[in-house]
């Protein structure tokens, strides 16, 4: 169960990595030759505000989920410190517990949000608005996944994971 | 039923758990209680996010660290050696300095932590400093980082509070130098009495030399401030643009970048950029509760109630944003804290701008004050000391950063100034 679950999860990341790389390569460009295109030729891209908006919101909710896997996200970590080990555990396990709702109802809606809005056409692109939202759905999949992998890891060792956000290597 | 969200809220934030879901939960909670359509959820995280000027966030993140792999950090320190090494505790002294120089080239604190810590607290290490000396400056001079433009801080607060972003740039460039001058000042107190060490002596020639290695680096804050400033380019654009720069100079002048190195620098700033941004996608779920709410109103009013005197609800503030500024990072904090306290800066008769910056100013003095300071844990990991140590040296630093906070809270010309001069 932990091997699998971990195998995926590392499987999600080299993919996530890959993802990021080609959209922030792709945002500056544009953003890049736009500038250009606007002085040297007075001709701007019509699209490219949307696409590099769109293209933030993907890059964001990869480098979250990834950013949920090596638990950097930050937090307010000053009571954490002060609790015995053994506390540290099971409060550890139960805000994964919560979490884990949260991203499982964030999935389940965020599929609902997706297919509502397949009519609706983005303003300049008219690509389906689907594209774009699909990212939360698909980023809280991996959340849970990861979630989930965490859970298993921290129950088996019986040994609570790195404070949030304080994991500096 | 506001209760119930607000105790939500404090215990996921009280017991650790990542802010972006302390502030996601309890939002949803109001969501689900008010019966309310559950996609509100998604639909409200997507459109927290789905804003062109934050996309200037990963772009500086990337910019920086784009520049610290070109080798410009070191480039920046040598040419501090140069300017104030000579000054009795000499590379303290140039510990700020080159933090300054820095500041201008990238968006984020932390990053300037790490570049200057990583070069200069070995150094430190080796003229006979104290590690928590070295750690304490290394820390406090990274501050000036967020308030020197470009800063990321800036663009949150004026995405956040609806204020021009790049009146916000102009606007933190004299507090960022009375922040650096402040501190060589203490610096050069303190090393007179500890009799610290001076470098040597000080050579225009050498001065000339580094400066001419370092022009590059230097003319980019420059080609920020006149892109912005004089409207030519959008803020999101001149992030863009410093990508382009930083990646050209450091690939092709400086010859420094190599490309095995750019994949990892995209990811790893696309990641800490995610792990900011994100928060404020779950924020919006819960402001739909302190809209709905009118909270914003009633925090409002309860500062009212104290006093109705401009200079002591501004000093009350102050002492608030320490505290919070102290427990929560400053990014998180700003972006939960502002929406709650804008209609007081309205009601007080303050100028965004100005308010602008004095809460920012207050957030980077957070960031080198335990408990929770990040850039005093990166500091005192690099200098391997602990933070008890580190917060004995950092007294006279912070004294010297309120002094500036204070002047820059209660004399807004200092802040006014030029946004009024170049925007005019």
């Amino acid at each position: 169960m932990e091997r699998t679950l971990n195998r995926l999860s590392e499987a999600i990341f080299s993919v996530s990595k890959w993802l990021l790389i080609f959209l922030m390569i792709e945002i500056t460009c544009v953003i890049g030759v736009n500038i250009i295109g606007r002085y040297a030729f007075s001709a701007s891209l019509y699209w490219a505000e949307e696409v590099t908006r769109y293209s933030f919101v993907w890059a964001t909710f990869i480098g979250a989920a990834c950013a949920y896997r090596q638990r950097g996200l930050v937090s307010m970590s000053v009571f954490v410190h002060m609790m015995p080990e053994r506390l540290k555990y099971h409060v550890g396990l139960l805000l994964d517990a919560v979490m884990g709702v949260f991203l499982f109802i964030s999935l389940a809606y965020g599929v609902k949000l997706t297919m509502a809005v397949q009519a609706q056409r983005s303003a300049s692109l008219e690509i389906s608005m689907s594209i774009v939202y699909i990212c939360i759905p698909l980023t809280c999949l991996f959340m849970l996944i990861f979630n989930l992998a965490q859970i298993v890891t921290v129950i088996k060792h019986r040994k609570p994971l790195a404070v949030w956000g304080e994991n500096w290597s | 039923m506001i209760w119930i969200v607000a105790i939500v809220f404090v215990a996921c934030m009280a017991l650790g758990m990542p802010i972006v879901f302390a502030l996601g939960i309890p939002g949803a909670v109001y969501i689900l209680m008010g019966g309310m359509p559950l996609t509100m959820i998604p639909a409200k995280m997507f459109s927290g996010v789905d804003v062109f000027v934050l996309l200037a966030i990963p772009m500086f993140i990337v910019a920086g660290n784009l520049m610290n792999a070109s080798g410009i950090s070191k480039r920046l320190v040598r040419l501090s050696v140069a300017l104030v090494g000579a000054l009795p505790g000499g590379l303290a002294m140039v510990n700020v300095v080159a933090s300054m120089f820095f500041a201008g080239v990238t968006g984020a604190g932390s990053a300037d932590v790490a570049a200057m810590g990583s070069i200069l607290i070995p150094a430190m290490k080796e003229e006979g400093y104290e590690d928590g000396f070295s750690a304490a400056i290394t820390a406090v001079s990274s501050s000036v980082g967020p308030i020197i433009p470009p800063s990321i801080l800036f663009v949150v607060y004026g995405y956040v509070a609806g204020v021009s972003i790049a009146s916000l740039f102009l606007a933190g460039i004299i507090p960022g130098l009375l922040i650096g001058f402040s501190l060589m000042i203490a610096v050069y107190f303190v090393s007179v009495k500890r009799n610290y060490k001076r470098g040597e002596r000080f050579a225009l020639k050498v001065v000339l030399r580094e400066f001419k290695s370092a022009i590059l680096a230097l003319l980019l804050p420059i080609v920020i401030v006149a892109g912005m400033g004089l409207g030519i380019m959008t803020p999101t654009e001149v992030s863009g643009a410093a990508v382009i720069l930083a990646f050209i100079i450091g690939k092709f002048v400086y010859k420094e970048l190599k490309w095995s190195e750019i994949p990892g620098i995209l990811v790893d700033s696309a990641i800490m950029s995610g792990a900011v941004v994100f928060i404020v996608a779950t924020n919006n779920i819960l402001l739909y509760a302190v809209t709905l709410e009118q909270l914003a109103d009633t925090i409002g009013a309860a500062f009212l109630a104290i006093t109705h005197n401009k200079f002591l609800i501004l000093l009350m503030l102050n002492f608030l944003l320490l505290f919070l500024g102290a427990v929560i990072d400053c990014l998180p904090l700003m972006i939960m804290f502002i929406p709650v306290i804008k209609p007081l800066f309205v009601q007080l008769g303050l100028d965004p701008v100005h308010a602008g910056v004095f809460v920012v100013l207050n957030m980077v003095i957070g960031l080198s004050t335990p408990p929770v300071g990040t850039s005093l844990f990166i500091a005192t990991s690099i200098a391997k000391t602990d933070l008890q140590t580190a917060a004995k040296y950092m007294m006279p630093f912070l004294a010297a950063c309120i002094i500036v906070l204070l002047l820059v809270t209660y004399f807004p010309p200092l802040t006014l100034t030029i946004p009024h001069l170049v925007m005019n």
